[in-house]
């Protein structure tokens, strides 16, 4: 493994802690309709979206753990969701889609929604509280704008990184 | 696509999701694991760290209603005086801190004599938490048990639900799943206090199967009765906003508005022990919450 590959991937998994402590911070980001962003996806999916599949995956499943950690209960729900997602992403970026500001907002969003949807569904649906349309309105959803809004911040410190330390082959 | 299933990508892939879903059923069968310890030894000093400098951040935003000049002077001023004391300064925080956490907690403990505590401070509150559930920095090494009640110097804040070595995750009054038998002990009439979508948005709480011609008015006081042995009892909850119909059956409820600001809680204690915890009853139940049909046929 050459030197700047091994930079960038340290500097991933540096990008993951302190994006995790930033999104877990107590007080940091003032709530909007009741919603804090989960910066985690956006951080793996830019990731993805810059990497191969392996390292892609591998920084997925790394991103899901820690939000599986900061929730408390069953750990690798997230994981798994952003396995298959970075997957698909980093695939999709190097064969079909010409990575810039625009696709990567593209790529959040749905991604984005995805997770967020699971997360809905396993965490409030299955769980069987009360009025789960509600909450994916009034709860759900501004957490996903909130989210989406801060993924092109994300994708411009990915592209420093990348910058920095050389494009991947 | 047929020789997709015989490349590297395709069997790491496999791998991974095969870890995965070992890890995803050991966790959901055996509560805490390996992983959840290790992570938290590593990332509960570093959630120390950005609390403390998210609180000195907002302490500084809190100077924008100064002018320019003022801030120019202030700081001025401020540079002259840190060299002298910084030596001074060097345990200050972490003092102050302590000192607060104490104070609290005499209180608290002039309220509950042979309670024993855990002070703890709030180290992470998860995004995606829809019921405001939050992590503190105290785990199974400082005696933290899973049911343990969570407590500021204002009332209840909640209960602790999963324990790791260094941390433990706390599950706010908000949620669905914490019911906890209550009492206006001036009129003595007991109730259920429960949560759920719509009192979090309002920051309320809701005490439910109040008789069909109770006395509890706005402004009653509402405590933890202590029946089932889950909560100690005379624990301050918060007080009575409204009393009404409930929908679906005679008894009525009320709108609680907790004292203790459970959204925005940093500092609180952990019961780890009070007379009469564990005796018989149902009062809460993490794993099986007591139901809206359970509780009323308890009633």
């Amino acid at each position: 493994m050459d030197l700047n590959k091994l930079m960038r991937y340290l500097a991933y998994t540096l990008e993951i802690f302190i994006f995790f402590m930033l999104q877990q911070t107590p007080g940091l980001f003032p709530e909007i309709f009741g919603a804090r962003p989960i910066l985690l996806i956006p951080v793996a999916i830019m990731i993805a979206m810059f990497e191969p599949q392996i390292p892609a995956v591998a920084f997925g499943v790394f991103s899901g753990i820690m939000m599986d950690f900061g929730f408390g209960g069953i750990l690798g729900i997230h994981a798994l969701i952003l396995t298959f997602l970075c997957y698909a992403v980093s695939t999709i970026s190097r064969t079909v889609l010409r990575v810039n500001l625009g696709t990567a907002i593209i790529t959040a969003i749905w991604t984005t929604a995805i997770v967020i949807l699971l997360g809905w569904f396993f965490q409030y649906f299955l769980k069987g509280y009360t009025a789960p349309l509600y909450a994916l309105t009034s709860r759900y959803f501004s957490r996903f704008c909130y989210t989406v809004l801060l993924s092109p911040i994300i994708f411009l410190i990915n592209k420093g990184v990348l910058g920095l330390m050389r494009a991947p082959e | 696509m047929k020789g997709f299933f015989k490349t590297n990508t395709f069997k790491i892939m496999l791998i991974i999701v095969m870890v995965l879903l070992i890890i995803i059923i050991y966790t959901a069968a055996a509560g805490g694991s390996f992983l959840s310890d290790t992570l938290g030894f590593v990332t509960t000093p570093m959630q120390k760290v950005s609390v403390a400098a998210a609180d000195s951040a907002s302490e500084f935003l809190n100077l924008d209603a100064l002018s320019a000049e003022e801030l120019k002077a202030m700081v001025e001023q401020l540079s002259s005086e840190n060299s002298e004391y910084r030596r001074m300064l060097v345990d200050y925080y972490d003092k102050e801190q302590e000192n607060e956490q104490l104070r609290a907690l005499l209180e608290i403990q002039d309220e509950n004599k042979d309670a024993q505590y855990v002070p703890a401070s709030v180290i992470q509150r998860d995004p995606s938490d829809v019921f405001y559930g939050f992590a503190i920095d105290k785990g199974s090494l400082a005696g933290v048990n899973v049911g343990d009640p969570v407590i500021v110097s204002q009332g209840l804040v909640g209960v602790v639900t999963e324990v790791y070595a260094t941390t433990s995750m706390v599950t706010s009054l908000y949620s669905e799943e914490v019911k906890v038998a209550s009492i206006s002990k001036e009129l003595d009439e007991s109730g259920v206090i429960s949560s759920n979508i719509y009192t979090v948005a309002n920051g309320t709480l809701r005490m439910n199967y109040l008789k069909s011609d109770t006395k509890i008015h706005e402004g009653s006081i509402i405590t933890t009765s202590g029946a089932g042995g889950n909560f100690p009892k005379d624990l301050v909850i918060g007080y009575v906003l409204s009393v009404e119909q409930s929908e679906n059956d005679i008894s009525k409820y009320a709108t609680i508005q907790p004292y203790a600001d459970i959204k925005n809680a940093k500092d609180v204690f952990v019961m780890v022990g009070f007379p009469g915890k564990d005796a018989e009853g149902p009062d809460i139940n993490i794993e099986n919450p007591v139901t809206d049909e359970d509780a009323e046929a308890q009633k």
